[in-house]
């Protein structure tokens, strides 16, 4: 999460409260990661415009960055995933559609890229699990593998106790062992409810 | 692999965001009207408005082009009723024109009352809440000729609670006598700003605002704007649009994003400038679709001797 750019974020973003088009610079260091990390939840398309709407309330926000923090990626982290939690049912159809059927929606409905049809089992357990897992514990679990941020960054983004990282992280890691020793299995979440 | 890898892995061969998205996505960050804290200029004097951050930002490309009206209006005293966006311009135009111009020597202060009401997203890190306009009622004292410091006056409608602030002189004047009082040269001093990326008629569109907003036009300059507003393309009319407890009818611009509406609006009958305002049409988490994010109705224009005093 760390950046070796001589101007540090906070700088940035502090002098982008007089002058906005320096907030241009934040967009360009730290867009095409959310929008990874978006991407990667909904799908590139739904990704787009949260990134937007991300960047949007971000730039609005400016002047109440804690400028104690170099680093503000964990912040746009945090505008990224109170978005999608307006989008969660799209979310979890297409965790669901997955687990169902092995084909991953996120790929089938991106024109740039072939679609996968045969996921492995793991992948549509874990699917199913993603499904079924509390948002809370989805937020933490996807920070943490798979945006790759610390702990602290984590609660930082979500404004939880870093002791609530903990332990959201390992309810969500239980639950993903437990289905992945019964892939098909009665906890497998594959069901459609 | 374990759990943890598993998922680290899972949808990691996703292809990188499309660069145009993210273009559009940086665009639409600079360029979307702020729902919130556009009024920030107000803690700097109104001269300084060039360079002030929260200038909003429309966008619309031209979808409805109004149609020019074929009879012009009479005299403001003849009710007539405006069908099209650029009809209630023209009308306000003519209202504009009526009005005797007032009389200011330099070392006076234009005095602008008005009431700027500006909405609020809470809890942004946790449950992001939209809390509806705050509304506050600003004095504001500058200087005719833009020598002395003025100074703004700010009251919480609700609470009653009062704020001064010493605005710094040295500024543009606040009587503004250099625009154009020719249409056609009017129009064309609108569309001389460089193109903030949002297209030459939102940038005029925006134009219009700045101008209007706390300091002093006389009829002629007014009217002149209203009449190069008529011909700016892409406005629509909106015909209950009440401030501030006045009946008024508004003509509107969308921005880019189709996401804010952003109008003027004027009395229903006599086309007198009431104000403006920013309406959510779009879906704009956390904005409740239909809300009005910003207004700010015009009270009271005068001339006074000193900064602090009330007409």
């Amino acid at each position: 999460m760390t950046h070796t750019d001589v101007v540090a974020d906070q700088d940035l973003i502090r002098s982008s409260v007089s002058q906005p088009e320096t907030f241009g610079q934040i967009f360009d260091r730290h867009a095409a990661t959310i929008h990874r990390y978006l991407a990667r939840r909904v799908g590139s398309s739904l990704a787009d415009d949260l990134t937007a709407e991300t960047f949007l309330v971000a730039f609005r926000r400016r002047d109440k960055y804690d400028m104690s923090y170099p680093d503000c990626q964990p912040w746009l982290y945090g505008i990224a995933a109170n978005l999608l939690r307006g989008h969660q049912r799209a979310e979890i159809r297409q965790y669901r559609a997955l687990a169902r059927t092995g084909v991953d929606p996120v790929y089938a409905t991106d024109d740039r890229i072939e679609a996968r049809v045969d996921a492995a089992g793991e992948v549509r357990a874990l699917a199913g699990v993603l499904a079924k897992l509390p948002a809370g514990e989805r937020d933490v679990l996807t920070l943490v593998s798979q945006a790759q941020l610390s702990y602290p960054e984590v609660a930082l983004a979500l404004g939880i106790p870093v002791g609530t990282v903990r332990s959201r992280l390992h309810s969500a890691r239980k639950r993903i062992r437990t289905a992945l020793g019964h892939p098909l299995g009665h906890d497998g979440g594959l069901d459609d409810e | 692999m374990n759990d943890l890898e598993l998922v680290e892995r899972f949808r990691a061969d996703l292809p990188p965001a499309d660069p145009a998205a993210l273009s559009r996505a940086r665009a639409r960050m600079f360029h979307t009207p702020p729902p919130r804290r556009r009024w920030a200029w107000g803690l700097v004097p109104v001269g300084a408005l060039a360079a002030a951050v929260t200038v909003a930002v429309v966008t619309a490309r031209p979808e409805v082009s109004a149609p020019p009206i074929t009879a012009a209006p009479t005299a403001p005293s003849t009710p007539a009723t405006a069908t099209d966006a650029a009809g209630v311009f023209r009308l306000a135009a003519a209202e504009a024109r009526s009005r005797p111009a007032l009389v200011a020597k330099p070392g006076q202060f234009v005095y602008v009352e008005s009431i700027d009401a500006t909405d609020n997203v809470e809890n942004l890190e946790t449950k992001p809440t939209w809390v509806p306009p705050k509304e506050i009622n600003r004095k504001i004292w500058l200087a005719v000729d833009g020598v002395k410091p003025g100074l703004l006056r700010t009251t919480v409608v609700k609470t009653g609670e009062v704020n001064e602030l010493p605005l710094d002189g040295r500024t543009a004047p606040a009587y503004v006598t250099n625009l154009p009082t020719d249409p056609a040269k009017m129009r064309a001093w609108l569309y001389s700003d460089p193109d903030t990326g949002n297209g030459a008629d939102a940038t005029a569109w925006n134009k219009i605002a700045d101008t209007l907003r706390e300091q002093y036009l006389p009829p002629e300059a007014q009217a002149a704007m209203f009449e190069a507003a008529a011909t700016i393309p892409g406005t629509t009319l909106v015909k209950q649009a009440d401030l501030a407890g006045r009946k008024g009818i508004a003509v509107s611009r969308l921005s880019d994003s189709k996401d804010v509406r952003f109008d003027y609006i004027f009395e229903a009958t006599t086309y007198d400038f009431l104000g403006e305002r920013v309406v959510v049409v779009g879906d704009l988490k956390p904005y409740p679709k239909g809300v009005v994010s910003r207004w700010t109705a015009q009270l009271k224009v005068a001339i006074v001797d000193r900064a602090g005093q009330l007409p």
